[in-house]
């Protein structure tokens, strides 16, 4: 029970920093509305999906080498 | 939006360099007015840019910085304009100096602030391209210190115009370092959108420290407005285009991405 909990509690965190970290990244990239906007769309989404939308969009944008670096770094920094 | 825009500025550039070479001489009323058209549009679009982006974010400010240089630089055009073509006065050194000088430093720092921002993302840089970028960044140097700053002293001058003269050279070493930094961008963001960004900012600003080489070496036919020396108001204007189109790409690519953020959340909701 306490270790679920912990668990819970755990990824909750971990949820919520990834979703600021990913609403940040867009932020510096394509500005405060789109990452507002992102923000809403991420809402209901686990971190895998989040991680996954957040490559997708650098890519388009920033390409593969930037997109891989920062996404990697991310993941780091929530793990 | 974007179809007309991009031609159009293409279109400009065009005709005023057809009205320099083709029409009367370039130090005419007509001539000197076109002249002014890029270097307003290049702040006109970095509000654009700004605007789009939004301003509270650090690349926002970073942005805003790199536009308040060229802001400065429009404003040191209008009054080398109002001082040489409308009152017929030596504009040198006068407050056109000012704002020309105080251009570059503002211009480094918005793209050295860019590229603390990105540090995070250039450990997978290309480490040829990166040399390559510094190669032609060192000979660029090498002859904006000998041209620009050990040659542009001239002692009948007073050292106050000395000054200025070689402050100008420094102004041109601070563009060359923020020249590099957008270079960096070139080879990091390649497959983005955002790399044709960096292209344009890289050509323009290149372009405007080859004009400014030019403008120290051949400084005294310049002033005259003898042609050819006439044309190196091309050169700048070049830069000046590829600024303009940079900071327009820039502006209207976040607007798309804005448009497409809307659309997916529009489809969950």
């Amino acid at each position: 029970m306490v270790n679920e909990q912990k668990w819970i509690y755990t990824y909750a965190v971990m949820s919520v920093n990834l979703k600021i970290i990913a609403v940040k990244t867009i932020s510096t990239h394509l500005g405060e509305y789109v990452a507002s906007l992102y923000g809403k769309f991420y809402a209901n989404k686990t971190d895998e999906q989040i991680l996954i939308s957040l490559e997708e969009l650098l890519l388009e944008y920033l390409g593969t080498t930037s997109a891989k670096q920062i996404t990697s770094d991310i993941k780091e920094k929530i793990k | 939006m974007k179809k007309i825009i991009k031609p159009s500025l293409i279109l400009v550039y065009i005709f005023t360099a057809a009205v320099y070479i083709l029409g009367p001489i370039p130090e005419s009323l007509l001539t000197q007015t076109l002249y002014l058209i890029l270097p307003t549009l290049s702040v006109v679009f970095g509000f654009y840019a700004i605007n789009s982006f939004g301003f509270r974010s650090a690349t926002g400010k970073a942005l805003f910085i790199t536009t308040l240089g060229l802001s400065c630089w429009a404003i040191g055009e209008f009054t080398w304009y109002w001082l040489r073509s409308i009152l017929n006065v030596d504009p040198f050194p006068t407050i056109s100096d000012f704002f020309f000088i105080l251009g570059y430093p503002l211009l480094f720092v918005g793209m050295y602030m860019h590229f603390k921002l990105m540090s995070v993302s250039f450990k997978g840089l290309d480490k040829y391209m990166v040399a390559f970028n510094f190669l032609v960044i060192i000979i660029l140097a090498i002859l904006v210190s000998y041209f620009g700053i050990y040659k542009a002293y001239n002692p009948i001058e007073g050292v106050f115009n000395n000054v200025i003269i070689m402050l100008y050279g420094l102004g041109d070493l601070a563009l060359l370092i923020a020249s590099l930094f957008a270079l960096q961008f070139i080879s990091l963001y390649r497959g983005g959108k955002f790399r044709l960004f960096w292209w344009y900012i890289s050509f323009g600003f290149l372009s405007l420290t080859i004009a400014d080489i030019l403008f120290a070496i051949y400084r005294g036919p310049y002033t005259t407005y003898a042609r050819p020396y006439a044309y190196l108001d091309l050169v700048w204007l070049l830069g000046h285009l590829f600024i303009v189109l940079g900071m327009f790409y820039y502006g209207s690519t976040i607007r798309d991405a804005r448009k497409k953020a809307e659309k997916e959340l529009a489809n969950i909701t």
